[in-house]
């Protein structure tokens, strides 16, 4: 149907297709061409360094069986697994929480208050980190400060918490979009319903469970699916952050994919893992949507 | 011909010319689309005719790279050194514009974007490249082969052997040395003194340096005895300054140039694990600063406040970090910072049989393959070499000279720090530093089982033991070498 509706405007009005051109053009030079580029030297041994520089060699599969005896690969998905279900969880709990206390009733200011909720999603991911950093310093940050003055003492929040410090900067800006979807689900319930079930006596908690989540499952799943995307090619917040450190510690898969890239400059290798993460991607985005679809 | 004949039937053809005696008499325009076809074709002749014009009367062009930090001192100096070789050019009649670009940031990003720009052949004339990547980019065939410039060029008959090995590849020469370093053991003597030590302190073996960080550690509380770095993030000198000196000093070697393999497993690699173990069971260094992405400016801080007492660094930090206007600066740099050799782990024990060691890389000019005047930048290079010139750069930047002649310069000798240090280099064993491939994995590597030492996670058994496997996983088994 699709294609035939655009065969229809193809056959009717060439000039769209002069239109599209600019828009091709930059999709192939940005996103097409380098993905198929970084699939094929992942079946090389190209570097940007040594003999393989400038005369690298067909490999096969030789960078993908190295990536399961590599320790820094391991560590990485390992760090990304617990990364990725925090952080989504949290993410979900406190986007859900947060949807729900703005609409109690007697609520002043709620636009204000969601407002609110939205500056640290719309702000790059870069410039959260180095604010973040400024809370998490150990001699200087002023979450150290609070913890001194109500006599709890310093801690090195990145040395000694490095996974629990990314995730609450993680949580911040992901809760946001969580927040968003889940208000709008919540607004769409019909009120009805509330006041149905408030004559049948329900506690609150049980319109959470039984009235309010079934009805915004889909809402819930939609930013799930939104919040995993962004949370599996998480990079310029840790990067910012801990740059992976201490030692392996918040080295998630992207910034696993670009020290190897960019600090070993093994550009073959990375872009096997970089093919290794867009299929995660893929299967990941494929089981949510076809979710989403029964769902519907 | 035949090429010039079509070309005058398709003219005639297309503008419909009319010829009389031969020569074309009338050219008529008989469609826009013509009109149009003639103008673009009279644009193209005039751009080029314009741009070969301004091409024949502009000044050559030439660009160079450095990493000079933040500016100041020796780029100041640079630029007006470059401003001088663009006015003598001009008077030679072969006028050259110069562009200089400062890299403000960290090594590990330089190198990135050299490596980027060299393998897209975008970089600029002339390149300021570490000598330890250097290796790696002399066998990427990324520079300009200097054999027929050097050859009889008395600077280069001045360097010292080790550089010009430092600088060649298959035979060949593609650098030019300007600095090198020496690796100091820093210690402030005001701490010494409180502590009841001896200000004029060279110790003769580990023994001796950990005894004295104990002494601290037991009269000075509050005060890290000792500045050690470790892991991947705290950079290069968690294995240039630190690891490999005390690694050559424990008489091992990371690299057998005979075999040409990385030796994974060792006694000394051993012995120079337990060295870091032993000072992180006895809290001898802080672990949270040691790891620190900024560990080495952190330590150059808590030095010149007198909150660390020991520090194995590079000798440019003498001046660099605590010099004056420096950002660390100690006002009395000279009357409370000693400084002493690396001993041996106990006399004549390291990889020589000296009774101290010393590490050496340093940074180098270099003529990027994609230059379009090789012989330009390399004009430029014998200009910024003179002898006078290149003593100058050195002292402002408190960099060990890589030629006699500029050792010998009253302007270098003046530095009495940096005379001192600059006689060590006798004792300098520079590989694997400059081996092809350090800088990877057996470095990254490395620096990986450090840091897990020192924040207490593995013993040095299972650092040797994991370090020794991830190299092999990375390199191949055919790349390294079990010795123990």
């Amino acid at each position: 149907m699709k294609f035939y509706f655009i065969g229809r405007l193809f056959i009717m009005n060439k000039k769209t297709i002069y239109f599209l051109i600019p828009s091709l053009v930059l999709l192939i030079i940005f996103i097409i061409f380098p993905l198929f580029w970084s699939v094929i030297i992942g079946f090389t041994n190209q570097s940007l360094r040594g003999e393989t520089a400038r005369h690298f060699q067909f490999i096969g599969i030789g960078n993908y069986l190295r990536m399961f005896k590599d320790s820094g690969f391991i560590n990485s998905v390992k760090v990304s697994l617990l990364f990725i279900f925090f952080a989504i969880t949290g993410q979900l709990i406190i986007g859900l929480l947060f949807a729900n206390l703005v609409r109690i009733k007697g609520i002043k200011g709620k636009k204000f208050i969601s407002s609110i909720f939205l500056i640290p999603w719309i702000t790059p991911g870069l410039a959260a980190a180095f604010m973040w950093k400024s809370v998490f310093i150990w001699q200087y940050g002023w979450l150290n400060t609070l913890l001194s003055i109500v006599g709890i003492g310093k801690v090195n929040w990145l040395f000694s918490y490095p996974l629990f410090s990314i995730l609450l900067v993680n949580w911040s800006r992901g809760m946001a979009l969580t927040f968003l979807l889940i208000g709008t689900g919540l607004e769409a319930i019909p009120f009805h319903i509330y006041e149905a079930a408030k004559l049948d006596g329900v506690s609150p908690f049980q319109m959470l469970t039984y009235i309010k989540l079934p009805l915004i499952k889909y809402s819930i799943l939609v930013a799930l699916l939104v919040n995993t995307f962004g949370t599996l090619s998480a990079f310029e917040m840790i990067f910012g952050l801990t740059n992976g450190g201490p030692l392996g510690k918040t080295e998630v898969f992207a910034i696993f994919i670009y020290n190897k890239a960019f600090r070993d400059l093994s550009t073959g290798y990375a872009g096997a893992l970089s093919f290794v993460l867009l299929l995660i991607s893929l299967c990941i985005g494929i089981f949510y949507i076809r979710s989403i679809k029964v769902e519907n | 011909m035949n090429l010039a004949k079509n070309l005058r039937k398709y003219f005639r053809r297309r503008f419909r010319v009319k010829e009389k005696r031969g020569k074309i008499f009338m050219i008529k325009l008989e469609s826009r689309k013509n009109v149009r076809l003639l103008g673009i074709f009279l644009l193209i002749v005039a751009f080029t005719f314009l741009t070969g014009i301004a091409t024949a009367v502009s000044p050559a062009e030439l660009s160079i790279m450095i990493k000079g930090g933040r500016g100041g001192g020796w780029i100041d100096i640079l630029q007006e050194d470059l401003n001088e070789f663009e006015n003598k050019m001009a008077e030679k009649g072969t006028p050259v514009k110069i562009e200089l670009n400062n890299y403000e940031g960290k090594n590990e990003p330089y190198i990135t974007k050299l490596a980027l720009m060299l393998n897209s052949g975008t970089a600029p004339d002339v390149l300021y490249v570490e000598s330890g990547i250097g290796a790696d980019f002399m066998r990427a065939n990324y520079f300009y082969p200097l054999d027929n410039f050097i050859e009889k060029w008395q600077p280069w008959e001045e360097t010292f052997d080790m550089f010009k090995k430092a600088m060649s590849w298959a035979g060949h020469a593609y650098m030019i040395p300007i600095q090198s370093c020496s690796i100091v053991i820093y210690y402030r003597k005001d701490l010494f003194e409180k502590a009841g030590l001896d200000t004029k302190w060279q110790p003769t073996s580990w023994d001796e340096i950990i005894s004295a960080a104990e002494k601290i550690k037991a009269e000075l509380p509050g005060v890290i005895p000792l500045l050690y770095t470790g892991g991947p993030e705290a950079g290069e000198q968690v294995t240039f300054s630190r690891f490999l000196p005390l690694l050559h000093a424990a008489g091992g070697a990371l690299y057998d140039e005979g075999k040409n393999k990385w030796l994974v497993t060792s006694e000394p690699l051993l012995e120079t694990f337990k060295f870091y173990e032993e000072i992180t069971k006895k809290e001898l260094i802080n672990p949270q600063i040691a790891i620190d992405a900024d560990a080495d400016q952190i330590a150059a801080k808590i030095f010149s406040e007198g909150k660390g007492a020991i520090n194995q660094f590079g000798s440019w930090a003498y001046e660099i970090f605590w010099g004056p206007g420096a950002p660390y600066e100690i006002p009395n740099r000279d009357d409370v910072v000693g400084y002493a050799k690396i001993p041996a782990k106990s006399p004549g024990a390291s990889f020589r049989g000296q009774d101290f060691v010393n590490q050496s890389g340093g940074w180098n000019y270099a003529i990027a393959h994609n230059s379009k005047n090789p012989e330009l930048a390399w004009e430029l290079i014998e200009f910024l070499s003179e002898t006078e010139r290149q003593a100058g750069y050195n002292a402002i930047k408190g960099n060990v000279a890589t030629r006699k002649d500029v050792i010998m310069t009253d302007l270098y000798q003046q530095g009495e720090f940096l005379a001192e240090v600059s006689a060590w280099l006798e004792y300098t064993y520079m590989t694997p530093y400059i081996n092809p491939g350090y800088t990877g994995a057996p470095r990254d590597n490395l620096q990986r089982a450090i840091g897990r030492i020192i924040i207490g996670d593995w013993n040095a058994e299972q650092a040797m033991e994991s370090f020794a496997k991830a190299l092999e996983n990375d390199l191949g088994s055919e790349k390294v070498l079990y010795t123990k």
